[in-house]
């Protein structure tokens, strides 16, 4: 049986890992599931991914992940003006404050372009349960797919990739 | 024993509240959307600017 093709749409704090210098592991790791995990896959980007990677402040840990970026050719979600909408509603919903805005936003680009996962290093604010559950309840309300939010390890085993 | 710092999570959290306050500053004047569309100008400027690897490779020949 062929292998189902996945959507992964990589957060920015996925991308920043391949230029860590400091912490091998993470960086290792990262390699891993772009280079062993995503080939068979769809990785998805979307404007506000380029718009951080842009804003990173290191010029050299910014070069790094630019030339890994457009080497991997992505496919680009472009404009999707309801991933604002729903950044608001699960803003609401969640109770979270302004600071939050633009994590819900990148999941909101995740749902819109129908991506069955979000992969993230940023365990603090976007992979952690209550976000995975409002997100989920919100989805399940409005006839959408709500896409798995994990850290690459955690997105490897969910949806049994080779890393 | 100091802790190392995480110089590219705080890279990475520097750049996401940049990006908040410019979504948050657009949310308040009511141009949230119009903002995304700007963010994706802006994103397909950068991957025009030096094309994908056979892109730039094409041109090289």
């Amino acid at each position: 049986m062929a292998e189902r093709q996945y959507r992964l749409y990589l957060d920015t704090a996925f991308w920043n890992r391949l230029a860590d210098r400091e912490n091998f592991h993470l960086r290792r790791t990262t390699y891993r599931f772009l280079n062993r995990a995503c080939p068979r896959h769809e990785v998805l980007v979307s404007p506000l991914v380029v718009a951080e990677i842009q804003a990173t402040p290191d010029p050299e840990e910014r070069r790094i992940i630019e030339r890994i970026l457009r080497k991997q050719r992505p496919e680009r979600t472009g404009w999707q003006p309801r991933a604002a909408d729903i950044a608001t509603a699960l803003l609401d919903e969640g109770g979270w404050g302004p600071r939050m805005l633009v994590d819900l936003t990148h999941v909101g680009y995740a749902i819109v372009s129908r991506a069955d996962a979000l992969v993230t290093w940023d365990a603090r604010t976007l992979a952690r349960p209550r976000v995975r559950t409002v997100v989920q309840a919100f989805c399940r309300r409005e006839r959408l797919e709500a896409p798995l939010i994990g850290l690459p390890e955690e997105v490897a085993e969910w949806l049994e990739l080779v890393m | 024993m100091a802790r190392t710092r995480d110089v590219v999570w705080e890279n990475y959290r520097r750049a996401r509240r940049k990006l908040n306050e410019r979504l948050l500053k657009a949310k308040k004047e009511g141009r949230l959307r119009e903002e995304l569309r700007q963010m994706d100008r802006e994103a397909r400027a950068w991957w025009a600017k030096e094309g994908t690897p056979a892109k730039a490779r094409r041109k090289a020949k």
